[in-house]
């Protein structure tokens, strides 16, 4: 909201800048509060000059050769204008000058006659859209000066926000009160002095509310005898400084109190109301109504309109019609101040897509007692500057009036809520500063006045006593005798574990997006029946949960690659969000992807890609950081290669627990992803890992016997597997095989094609004696026996 | 030849394979040769016995000297030639330490998930304990439970992501005050970190889904002071201890008194600049005393408690700490961002 600092200061008297005035502003609630730079440098070369001699001109019947009075000379203007009258100030713009209409002023003969300077309209003056009325000022200033100054267009505004509560704020008086309240200042709130020289208003009007529940007081006064016309330039200005754009002396008076009191009101032409009556009802379906905006809206049930006997005349609380519109032609006004339902009015606002002054103020609610006051203020506006006649009495339809709230509040507990020692008398001076009237008693009564809806508990006086005592006078306290303890739950002290050990191996973490779209299940071929759609995505591609994490770090694989990064090593642990039926479900995931070299060419070796065997000896590694051990069998997920995919599971004894997928992306898959490196990726479900990972372990002793370290290389058919040998090595070891490691693979010339030699070096230990030579023999004896005859294997001999 | 004169020409012959071994290779055999369990002198101590009783002691005296010595030559020996040793070593075995060691790849933890734990861990040493919520929320904890009216704007479907019937995706982390208040009396202290996601147009400080940090404090005399005090100290543990805070009245649905916490500005430290728009703050979080009407909804008794509550947007932590000026940035998962912290 803005507030004209010349304008708040009709409501309380400051003696202080407007720039420390925004600090207390802050330090009251309203956030962001800043004088805003001037927005008028546009009338730099605008002045204000006197009419001093007018005449016609010889060739041009509708043209006016005008003498201007502009202090230090007298300069000539031709003239369009019907109002010419000498004697009169009016504004004026002086060679140099940009107009409201696009020209620039400059000295130029018009028909005949040099025109040094052109007095303006109030468009071409930039303040609203009045074009044949020259802009006239009323008060009585010297010639020559800035039409700025003249206006008060140069005073400061403020700017500040208003925060959804404090509807009451959303008029000067309403800040005016913070400011009274914080300064010990008094507000002024003006009298509306109204002389009721009309009608009785029962003859001119009646008002009829179909759904007091919408609208729970509708209140209505009568104008006859008006004259329709623009508002002096000096309202305007206020209105323009104000945000709001000048329309008539009539409309321009009701947004004046509107931006006083923060209450919206609305001006009806009398004579286009059929049976001079308003009726207050719910919208018929598919009812249709041309609004002042110059739009047609569709209404529906769900809007409130006020109406004629006939017809609506407006949308309740939000935007009036061009059927009962008030022009020049318009004799009799009548002037509406209600109180509209909030959500009623928040909802066919924001269904209709029409954000009014009006609408705002509304939805967060107006004071339902300033109705009266508001009318009176606004109909004594016009009468102070208008030609008319302001009816007898007003119409009141307010069949169940709201009583203001009486809170028992204790200053004992306030205290104790703010951590403060506020002594009880402050804490009364305080509210009764902000118009709550206190009763003192073992609690005190305070009486919270309508305009403050917002204050219905303990707390919210509390925090008006911490408004005006000052939030940053509380003394910040850490001390606490509170019986909790500080700990981290069991997945993130084990997912931090496994961040710890994957940024070790040199991964990077990512975060990728939680939403996706159905084109991501397609290209990696996932299922849908489990996916978690929203109801009300931003576009397609945000349609989805994600409800797997290989997406996403493919995506982010090819961005790096195409950034020109060589070595892309990532890893995310991150939630996926499946459906289950109609429940939903999240789950803990970590994914790795690998593209790129992973020994980048040095002098000291040769470049390397990342491999199968990379991305599997990082699970190996990570599973090995807990203590646990994954097994890695043939399967995996659709998009990976089919043969370089595995399963990857949680060996635990006997048992194994699949717990993921890891593999190259399957070349199709990688190119549609626009990869032009091969992909390695792993997606795991980190939840099986972390009750495993985090379970109790025990000391084991050390082992106190030698080692006996054999290596065995046998000759295979290309068809037996790596594992098979190894558990084969491991089945006739038994207990005293301590480890089997694979440290070499040969294929080639010394052996016959379709088989390679792999060599396994075996270490043997016993935890109870030492083993002797001969046992070993024996046993390394079995298992070259054993390799021989279940997969047709060869032993080579060691050289 | 007698023992004695056996035992000299051992001596002799041991003294010289001692002193002319050219390696410590060459002294241990010579060693083992002489000395050793097979060794000559040893086996003419065994001889000894055989000697006539009256020698037998000078002999035994004499073989003892004589192994004596040459155990102290080899000592010797194996000293000179270690040195030797050591010397052509030192010498023939320099390399360029100014060619580029053997690389590491190096791992980065990601920037928001760090600042995320980060923060948590500050709040832990403080006695909050983190529990996690999840993103896939009821209406009602994400809305009614807070004390969100029914007509409030940020149900609307244009600000908030709906799920399935009776579901949004948390606009915020306090829905989690809820889960945590039902399920346990007080005393309650826990912070919130996760995901949130809002309806909104990503630009340099919105995304559609970002982290919060919630934190909840209710016990018996739980004060705004404390809240003040326990959030000034956060402040100076992340940005830095000459931090100042700044209280200012707020509001939120679910607080009741409600704050914004501003932090000195991190650029100018309060004199003005373009960061904190001449203002000297910079806004870096949401907070206030739980409100009675949610205390209502989770069945707490509202007169027999007091608590805070405080939100804080990761992110925003995260770039007003490193000077980052866009928020997608953390989330571009691009290795030359991710890379700097």
């Amino acid at each position: 909201m803005r507030l004209p600092y010349g304008w708040l200061q009709e409501f309380v008297k400051l003696d202080v800048t407007p720039e420390e005035i925004c600090n207390y502003l802050i330090m009251l609630g309203f956030a962001d509060a800043e004088v805003i730079p001037n927005e008028w440098d546009c009338l730099d070369n605008f002045i204000v000059g006197r009419a001093t001699k007018v005449t016609e001109h010889p060739d041009e019947p509708h043209l006016k050769i005008v003498e201007v009075n502009v202090g230090y000379t007298s300069l000539t203007s031709i003239c369009g204008a019907p109002n010419v009258d000498e004697g009169v100030l009016y504004a004026v713009a002086m060679p140099g000058a940009k107009l409201g209409s696009g020209r620039t002023v400059d000295a130029a003969p018009i028909a005949g006659v040099n025109s040094e300077c052109v007095l303006c309209s109030g468009w071409e003056a930039w303040l609203d859209d009045s074009k044949e009325e020259l802009l006239a000022i009323d008060s009585e200033v010297a010639p020559g000066i800035k039409l700025i100054e003249a206006l008060g267009l140069d005073e400061p505004v403020i700017e500040l926000e208003v925060t959804p509560n404090r509807s009451d704020c959303l008029g000067l008086i309403g800040i005016a009160r913070e400011l009274a309240a914080v300064f010990g200042k008094e507000l002024i709130i003006p009298e509306p002095g109204l002389s009721e020289d009309g009608s009785e208003i029962s003859d001119l009007a009646t008002v009829e509310v179909l759904d007091t529940e919408a609208c729970p007081r509708y209140g209505a006064i009568a104008l006859e005898d008006v004259e329709v016309r623009g508002s002096s330039a000096e309202v305007r200005a206020r209105l323009r400084l104000a945000g709001l754009r000048p329309i008539s002396n009539i409309v321009d008076a009701t947004n004046m109190v509107l931006f006083e009191t923060g209450h919206p009101l609305h001006a009806f032409d009398l004579d286009k109301l059929a049976g001079s009556g308003i009726v207050v009802r719910r919208g018929g379906k598919g009812e249709k109504f041309v609004a002042l905006d110059a739009n047609e809206y569709e209404l529906s049930p769900d809007d409130l309109v006020i109406a004629d006997k006939e017809k609506p005349v407006a949308i309740a609380g939000v935007i009036g019609g061009q059927n009962s519109e008030v022009g020049a032609a318009t004799k009799r006004v009548l002037i509406e101040g209600a109180f509209f339902d909030p959500p009623c009015i928040w909802k066919t606002s924001k269904r209709l897509g029409i954000a009014t002054e009006a609408s705002y103020r509304f939805a967060r609610t107006v004071d339902i007692g300033a109705v009266l006051y508001v009318l009176a203020r606004t109909a004594a506006l016009i009468q102070q500057n208008t030609k008319c006649r302001v009816s007898h009495g007003m119409i009141d339809v307010y069949p169940e009036p709201v009583a203001p709230r009486h809170l028992f509040v204790n200053p004992k507990r306030i205290n104790r809520l703010l951590g403060t020692s506020v002594p009880e008398q402050e804490i009364c001076d305080y509210l009764e500063r902000l118009g709550f009237l206190v009763s003192p008693g073992k609690d005190l009564e305070v009486v919270v006045p309508t305009r403050r809806r917002d204050v219905e508990f303990e707390a919210d006086i509390a925090e008006e006593v911490a408004r005006l005592y000052g939030y940053d006078r509380i003394e910040g306290t850490t001390t606490t005798t509170c019986q909790t303890y500080g700990k981290l739950p069991l997945e993130s002290q084990i997912a931090g574990l496994a961040r710890n050990t994957l940024t070790g191996m040199g991964l990077t973490e990512i975060v990728s997006d939680a939403m996706a779209g159905p084109a991501s299940l397609d290209l990696f071929n996932l299922a849908s029946d489990n996916v978690v759609e929203i109801r009300n995505p931003v576009g397609i591609q945000n349609s989805i949960l994600r409800s797997s994490l290989v997406p996403g770090i493919v995506t982010a694989l090819v961005k790096n690659e195409r950034f020109g990064q060589e070595a892309v090593a990532l890893y995310e642990l991150g939630r996926v969000y499946l459906k289950k039926g109609a429940e939903f479900g999240e789950v803990l995931r970590l994914t790795i992807g690998l593209s790129g070299v992973t020994q980048p060419r040095a002098w000291y070796a040769q470049s390397r890609g990342f491999d199968f065997y990379d991305l599997k000896g990082i699970l190996e590694a990570l599973a090995a950081s807990f203590d646990l051990e994954f097994g890695f069998s043939d399967g995996g997920y659709d998009f990976l290669h089919p043969g370089r995919r595995a399963v990857v599971s949680l060996n635990q004894g006997e048992n194994s627990l699949e717990v993921g997928s890891m593999g190259e992306l399957a070349p199709p898959v990688s190119d549609a992803a626009g990869a032009r490196r091969r992909i390695y990726v792993a997606e795991i479900d980190f939840e099986h890992l972390i009750q495993p990972a985090s379970r109790p372990r025990k000391y084991q002793d050390v082992q106190k016997y030698p080692a006996v370290k054999r290596d065995i290389a046998v000759i295979v058919p290309q068809s037996v597997v790596d594992s098979k040998i190894r558990d084969v090595i491991l089945a006739e070891g038994g207990s005293l095989v301590e480890s089997v490691e694979t440290f070499d693979i040969y294929e080639g010339e010394q052996i016959p094609e379709g088989t390679r030699s792999i060599a396994y070096g075996i270490v043997f230990r016993s935890p109870a004696r030492t083993l002797t030579e001969q046992e070993i023999d024996d046993l390394q004896k079995r298992m070259e026996e054993r390799l021989g005859s279940e997969f047709g294997g060869k032993i080579r001999m060691k050289e | 030849m007698d023992l004695r004169d056996e035992a000299r020409k051992a001596q002799q012959t041991a003294r010289d394979e001692i002193l002319s071994s050219k390696s410590l290779d060459d002294l241990k055999s010579a060693r083992t040769k002489h000395l050793g369990r097979k060794g000559v002198l040893t086996l003419l101590l065994r001889k000894l016995g055989q000697a006539a009783p009256d020698e037998r002691k000078e002999l035994g005296r004499l073989l003892n000297e004589a192994k004596d010595e040459l155990l102290g030559l080899v000592d010797s020996r194996t000293d000179e030639l270690k040195q030797a040793t050591y010397a052509s070593d030192l010498t023939g075995e320099s390399l360029d330490v100014t060619l580029p060691g053997r690389k590491f790849r190096t791992g980065r933890r990601n920037l928001a998930v760090e600042m995320m734990n980060k923060i948590v861990d500050v709040f832990v040493g403080m006695g909050f304990t983190s529990v996690e919520g999840p993103e896939i929320e009821t209406e009602y904890n994400n809305f009614d439970a807070l004390n969100f009216p029914a007509w409030h704007p940020s149900r609307d479907d244009h600000d908030s992501f709906y799920v399935g019937e009776g579901h949004v995706l948390r606009t915020h982390t306090s829905p989690a005050q809820i889960r945590v208040m039902k399920s346990q009396p007080p005393p309650v202290r826990v912070v919130v970190p996760g995901r949130c996601h809002r309806r909104d147009t990503p630009d340099a400080s919105h995304l559609m889904s970002f982290l919060q940090i919630e934190g909840l404090y209710v016990d018996h005399d739980v004060s705004m002071a404390d809240l003040k005090g326990t959030l000034a100290a956060f402040a100076r543990e992340i940005y830095g201890e000459e931090t100042k805070v700044r209280f200012r009245p707020h509001f939120f649905p679910f607080t009741e008194p409600s704050a914004e916490l501003d932090i000195s500005c991190l650029v100018c430290g309060g004199k003005g600049c373009r960061l904190c728009k001449q203002s000297g703050w910079l806004e870096v979080l949401g907070c206030g005393m739980v409100h009675p009407n949610v205390y209502k909804h989770v069945g707490y008794d509202s007169l027999g408690v007091t608590g805070y509550a405080f939100g804080m947007g990761v992110e925003r932590v995260a770039m007003l700490k490193y000077g980052i000026g866009d928020i997608r940035m953390l989330y571009d998962n691009d290795l030359r961002f991710l890379s700097q912290f």
